[in-house]
């Protein structure tokens, strides 16, 4: 397998600004994870667009406004640099789907998963299938991907209120590599999602899309 | 006589005996030469066998060898000469002859010595018996033969020993081999020095050895000579002393040989074998290489018809591709080869076209004829130019896809499943396929009916979700239908066909409406209990609180067992409050299933929605707030702190009961309300059932009709005996609707309406049609009568329910006012007030008071009935009471100006209740209205609907318009997009008025506002005719926004926990850096692998290794579960 081609992405962050309503060939997108098990891996259908849309217009990463939606023994798997996975339900990934999501992470992609509320459990279940090795660590808010781009001190912004329990950003490494992201009782989705469908503030809102932008630029750099 | 001596008789005997003389001594001297021979012959062989025995020194030797001729001459010439010296007198041979030869009879000794004396001493016998005698001898001698006279057997027998002596020798030189070969050499080389040789002889072999690198090789070493005790084998590094090592040390027995294998040998060296005196080597052994791939790079060009482009796996091996799929081997060895082969299963052969150190082999992937699950496996046969082949090439696996079947399921409703009252049913669909779908269809039949198929998608990719609003309303379905139904998919595989997957059948089951009923009725009634059960439960546990408090304040402690039994009663107390929201979110089940079967009526399902929400704020923040206080006190020495919790406690409690029996109330009261309407639904459904059997009578199925007849009367039987109970259930609401229900319950028995149904039921089965119609209209008439007679009786109730409530708000309206008026002249007189009066105002003041309470306690009465009331009512009614108590105590105090500021603010709260109450008249004449949001949900499920229409109308334009042969066909292309705009816009006003109708109700409408805009951007796209994808986008956006919206209006306020509230930020507290390990923890195999990896090995062995690793950690971590990062 072909490592994911990160830096091409990065040739893409220097070449100057280009605005959303242009989007050409060759532009990133944030690829969705369709996984079984019976969660709404679809759910929060305008988060990605919009995080698209403000990342384009707030970076130099040339951005499309389209998510793709990706299976992980799609072929197209190893297109994408960054994939996005979420829900409120049960996670399963077979076997050859652990082996692949191995492959892809190792050879160089990024998975943020985002916890919608539900399926922590599962999806927790199924990185240690991923990786027995390794546990996920708590991000503090110095670390870099909290001030990459947008300086946001306080580390991960709580969108919305679940089980009470305070936000965390959990990392899975590999090689010192931050290669999964897991943003945990934090619901950034909702808050990447049109205003009016969850009634978000717009403060709570922003704060949200630039911690977005921040995870885009950071796994696209680093 | 004298006679020539050669010609006389004594001449002729003497020449005889001379001749017997001579043969004698030819014969001794051959005896003599024959024993010398054997003397030699045997003391050489004594000498060479001591010699090979001792390796005697040349001194020694040639003594030897001298004695040896010394006594091979000695004893022959001695015996010789003896025999000689004795025997070679003719008196003694004529003697021996004499003995040999009787028949001579001492003739010839006679002849022989009396001749001898008459030479000597003349004549002293007779001369002519002399002669005579000498004749006879001569004559006698002659005739016998000289073997017997001289025999020669010693000589023969001499001759045979020597011999055999000879062979002897030869057959222990044979015996004895070499060492008797080389004795003799050296007994024939006696002055010569020779050295010593070897007691042990090694022998080791092979002799050269030249090995692949990686084999084995084993060695033999023969030991010859003497064994000694111990053998050691030495091996050193080529021409490198510093790694000489032992290899073995072993020791010996007598006839042991050994045999010894070097392991894994990657490179040359050398071994030398010592053992006693022996020693062999040192012995080089050759190491060469044999081919191995250092990379194989693998091409695929897929079928055209799977549409995946071309790929190229630079460190390719194991293949998993289609079949027809054209595999390119390029293959690159560690040397020049001179044939290289593709093997197949261990069966099929395919030769490598091979260019110097490369080759190149494609393979077109063949179709898997049976088991298309099964591996199959190959390797790459190398041969080099010396002939040698690579070693344990790796087995790769070739995984031939077929072109499978697609899969398909259902996951909405994704079960058996109860048709709703609208007989429309949201169904989402996933199919997909390994190389895309054809088309996906909907297959059902109602009952036993023939098979249909709707088709719901047509050319859609490898995968797709479909939605759809499936409106079974136009089947004309009766209680107890089944509708049983199935997706199937369809691939686009257009070689063999297309394959086909369906889901297994579902079941959609048209109920009739008492079965709904039924089951919700339980539902209902055991939530009832259950609350009843807490509220009775509540009511003990504030006995036992104020039990408590008495006794800390009494005295001032509370005992170890009070302690334990107040604690059991707060874990009590939170157990309650958790099943209260529990009872919540199970009521929100029950709406749901009476909305689905159409068993209330949207006023119904908001007062039952609004007590849902009542019970789930029965447990308040104040209790929990509360009760975490007490928890904290009772841990506190302070007994006032304690007595202060729990009474704090306690009036906590007292509006948690308070609550929970205004819950109850208002439960009984709507579930009452409840039964009564779904006995109205009921009879009306009965109503339309029978008249649908009577308008199909003359249709061939009187079968059929006949079960429906059936079905019909027992759920006849089951209304009757409903209204009975309901009857009995409205005696403490209303008497006159109780009387009113036992009648109808009367009348119905009276009419014998379930006997005439089975009536009917006999005259369908036995085909009485005329009779059937007639009995069949009568009972279309009578239930047409209870129908509407349970219609009105439901509309007195609701209206004399409201008539009664309205009565009693407008009385407390009156009292209120009434108050306030009095409490603002009281007020006005205490501003004014002076001396004595102080007293007597507050008395009235009391009074006022108690009066403001008389009416909470009415208003109390209503609401229990109804929750028409302003919620904010009883706040502001517990605002003006709370002044006017204070007011009056102020009064007591003589305090009149600030008794006359509580008292004015008494009256500001008294008119804003007044205000409240006016308003909960009007909610309470507005609540017969029909429910906003049943038909908001009706409406936005069938706009769904023709959203969905729309969005696949749009997607065909859209496909026709990218291709070129069908741009000007009618309908089809960019040109049918404005029609499609104007159907869109159609949707958008429709939404509009959606919007319209949920006013009021923020987030539903903010909801629908959100799909307009959605709405207006893709209209925007469909006007300027933009054939993009991001209308077809935009149209599915508004769909799934749609849908959501639809369950949304339907599930107002489910599972608050998962919908979700806006968060507060919160300061993070976890830990302030990274762990060094980055949270890796230690992989014992991983780490055994990579120290394995570490080693110079060819790309081949590295995977070997690899896959060794990557299998025991499969084994460790179970199978399919993981494997080796």
């Amino acid at each position: 397998m072909r490592a994911v081609p990160a830096s091409a992405f990065l040739v893409l962050l220097l070449t100057g600004p280009v605005t959303a309503a242009q989007p050409a060939a060759g532009s990133f997108t944030i690829a969705r994870v369709h996984y079984d098990g019976g969660g709404d891996w679809y759910s929060d259908p305008s988060s990605l667009p919009n995080l698209l849309t403000f990342v384009g217009a707030n970076t130099r990463v040339l951005a499309d406004d389209t998510e793709a939606r990706v299976q992980l023994i799609d072929e197209e798997l190893f297109a994408h640099p960054f994939l996005y996975l979420t829900g409120h339900g049960n996670i399963t990934f077979n076997s050859r789907e652990v082996a692949r999501l191995r492959t892809y992470l190792e050879a160089g992609g990024f998975l943020h998963a985002d916890d919608n509320y539900g399926m922590d459990e599962s999806f927790r279940r199924e990185m240690n299938r991923v990786f027995p090795t390794r546990e996920f660590v708590e991000l503090p808010p110095d670390h870099e991907l909290f001030h990459i781009h947008y300086d946001l001190p306080d580390g991960l912004p709580k969108v919305h209120e679940h089980d009470g329990k305070r936000p965390q950003a959990l990392g899975l490494f590999h090689e010192e590599r931050l290669v999964v992201l897991y943003t945990y009782e934090a619901d950034l989705g909702d808050g990447w999602e049109d205003a009016h469908v969850h009634g978000v503030p717009e403060n709570t809102r922003q704060a949200a899309l630039r911690m977005g932008t921040n995870i885009v630029v950071y796994a696209l750099t680093r | 006589m004298s006679c020539p001596p050669g010609d006389s008789p004594r001449g002729q005997l003497l020449q005889r005996l001379i001749r017997l003389r001579r043969r004698r001594l030819f014969l001794e001297s051959a005896l003599a030469l024959m024993l010398a021979a054997a003397l030699a012959l045997g003391l050489g062989t004594g000498i060479v066998l001591l010699e090979a025995a001792l390796y005697l020194p040349p001194a020694w030797r040639l003594g030897l060898l001298a004695g040896l001729v010394a006594i091979s001459l000695a004893v022959p010439a001695v015996r010789l000469w003896r025999g000689l010296r004795d025997g070679l007198s003719l008196h003694r041979v004529a003697l021996e002859v004499e003995d040999r030869a009787p028949e001579l009879s001492q003739r010839l000794v006679t002849a022989f010595e009396l001749g001898d004396q008459r030479r000597e001493s003349g004549p002293v016998h007779s001369a002519q018996l002399l002669e005579a005698t000498t004749a006879e001898a001569a004559t006698i001698l002659a005739s016998l033969e000289t073997a017997r006279l001289t025999p020669a057997r010693q000589v023969h027998q001499g001759a045979g020993r020597l011999a055999g002596l000879g062979l002897f020798i030869l057959l222990l030189g044979l015996a004895t081999g070499e060492d008797a070969r080389h004795a003799l050499h050296r007994v024939l080389h006696p002055g010569r020095s020779f050295q010593r040789p070897q007691r042990t002889h090694l022998r080791v072999t092979p002799a050269a050895i030249e090995v692949i690198r990686g084999d084995d090789v084993q060695v033999f070493i023969h030991i010859d000579g003497v064994i000694p005790a111990t053998m050691e084998m030495v091996r050193q590094e080529s021409a490198d002393r510093s790694t000489e090592e032992v290899v073995l040390r072993r020791e010996l027995t007598r006839g042991d040989s050994v045999d010894y294998t070097f392991e894994d040998v990657r490179r040359p060296f050398e071994f030398s074998v010592e053992a006693g005196d022996g020693h062999a080597g040192p012995i080089a052994v050759t190491v060469i290489d044999p081919p191995s791939l250092s990379r194989l790079r693998l091409a695929y060009e897929y079928p055209e018809h799977t549409g995946l482009p071309s790929r190229v796996e630079e460190e390719g091996g194991d293949i998993r591709a289609p079949s027809g799929t054209v595999v390119d081997f390029s293959l690159a060895a560690t040397k020049p080869l001179s044939t290289a082969t593709l093997v197949l299963d261990d069966t099929l052969r395919l030769p490598a076209e091979v260019v110097d150190d490369r080759a190149r082999l494609v393979w077109r992937l063949p179709t898997p004829e049976h088991d298309e699950g099964a591996l199959r496996h190959y390797r790459i046969d190398l041969l080099d130019r010396q002939g040698v082949s690579n070693r344990d090439p790796i087995q790769y696996t070739v995984h031939i896809l077929r072109d499978g079947a697609p899969e398909v399921s259902i996951p909405i409703p994704g079960r058996d499943a109860d048709l709703p009252e609208s007989q429309q049913v949201a169904i989402e669909i996933e199919a997909s396929d390994d190389f895309g779908l054809s088309r996906i269809d909907l297959v059902f039949r109602v009952n036993e009916g023939p098979e249909e198929r709707l088709l719901l998608a047509r050319d859609a990719g490898r995968q797709v979700h479909v939605r759809h609003v499936w409106d079974l309303s136009d089947r004309d379905l009766l209680p107890e239908d089944r509708v049983t139904y199935r997706a199937e998919a369809f691939d686009n595989d257009a070689i063999t066909g297309p394959k086909l997957a369906a889901t297994r059948e579902f079941v959609l089951r048209f109920p009739s409406l008492y079965e709904l009923f039924s089951e919700t009725s339980e539902t209902q009634q055991r939530q009832l209990e259950s609350l009843e059960e807490l509220a009775e439960q509540e009511a003990d546990a504030q006995e036992t609180v104020e039990r408590m408090r008495r006794e800390v304040l009494r005295s001032e402690e509370l005992t170890w067992e009070q302690r334990q039994e107040l604690e059991s009663a707060l874990v009590a107390e939170e157990e309650r409050a958790r099943q209260v929201e529990e009872l919540a979110r199970e009521m929100t089940q029950t709406m749901e299933q009476l909305e689905e079967g159409g068993l209330s009526s949207g006023e119904m399902l908001e007062k039952m929605e609004e007590i849902r929400d009542l019970m789930a704020a029965v447990t308040s923040p104040e209790l929990l707030e509360a009760l975490q206080s007490l928890q904290q006190a009772m841990d506190t020495p302070d007994p006032e702190d304690l007595a202060e919790a729990l009474r704090q406690f306690a009036q906590d409690q007292e509006a948690f009961q308070e609550r929970l029996e205004r819950t109850l109330a208002l439960l009984r009261q709507v579930k009452a309300e409840q039964r009564l309407l779904a006995a109205v639904s009921q009879a009306q459904d009965l109503e339309q059932r029978q008249s649908t059997i009577n308008d199909e009578l003359d249709s061939d199925q009187p079968e059929r009709l006949a079960a429906q007849e059936s079905s019909l009367s027992r759920d006849t039987d089951r209304l009757q005996q409903e209204l009975d109970g309901l009857s009995d259930d409205f005696a403490e609401i209303s008497q006159p609707t109780a009387q009113a229900l036992a009648s109808e319950a009367e009348t119905m028995e009276q009419q014998k309406l379930s006997a005439r149904m089975q009536q009917m039921e006999q005259s369908l089965i036995s085909r009485a049609n005329p009779q059937a119609r007639r009995e069949g209209e009568g009972l279309q008439e009578d239930l047409a009568r209870l129908s509407q007679s349970l219609q009105n009786l439901q509309g007195e109730f609701d209206g004399s329910q409201r008539q009664q409530m309205k009565q009693q708000l407008w009385g407390a309206m009156a009292g209120l006012v009434d108050l306030s008026q009095r409490q603002e002249d009281l007020s006005g007189a205490s501003a004014e007030l002076r001396g004595p009066r102080a007293a007597e105002l507050a008395t009235e003041q009391q009074a006022l008071a108690r009066g403001v309470e008389l009416i909470v306690e009415q208003i109390g009465q209503v609401s229990r009935k109804t929750l028409a009331l302003d919620s904010g009512l009883a706040t502001t009614i517990g605002y003006a009471l709370t002044r006017m108590e204070e007011a009056a105590r102020r009064l007591g105090q003589r305090e009149a100006s600030r008794a006359s500021r509580e008292g004015g603010e008494a009256v500001g709260f008294l008119n804003e209740a007044v205000m409240q109450l006016r308003q909960s008249v009007d909610n309470l004449e507005q609540a017969g209205t029909p429910s906003a949001f049943g038909e908001a949900m009706e409406k936005m499920m069938g706009l769904s609907q023709q959203q969905m229409n729309l969005n696949q109308a749009t997607q065909q334009a859209l496909q026709d318009g990218t291709q070129p042969g069908r741009q000007g066909q009618r309908g089809g292309g960019r040109d049918s997009l404005p029609r499609l705009a104007a159907r869109q816009r159609q949707i958008y006003r429709a939404l509009g008025d959606i919007e319209r109708s949920l006013r009021g109700q923020r987030s539903m409408e903010s909801r629908v506002d959100a799909i307009r805009k959605d709405m207006e951007s893709v209209l925007a796209r469909m006007q300027r005719n933009a054939a993009d994808p991001l209308v077809r986008q935009g149209q599915e956006r508004v769909l799934q926004r749609m849908l959501d919206a639809s369950r949304s209006i339907r599930n107002r306020g489910f599972e608050k926990r998962r919908r979700s509230e806006t968060a507060v930020q919160r300061l993070y507290s976890g830990p302030e850096w990274l762990p060094v390990d980055l949270g890796q923890r230690p992989d014992a195999v991983a780490d055994a692998m990579r120290r394995a990896l570490a080693g110079d090995y060819p790309v081949e062995y590295r995977q070997l290794i690899r896959r060794y690793y990557e299998t025991v950690y499969e084994d460790l971590h179970g199978g399919a579960n993981g494997s080796l990062p």
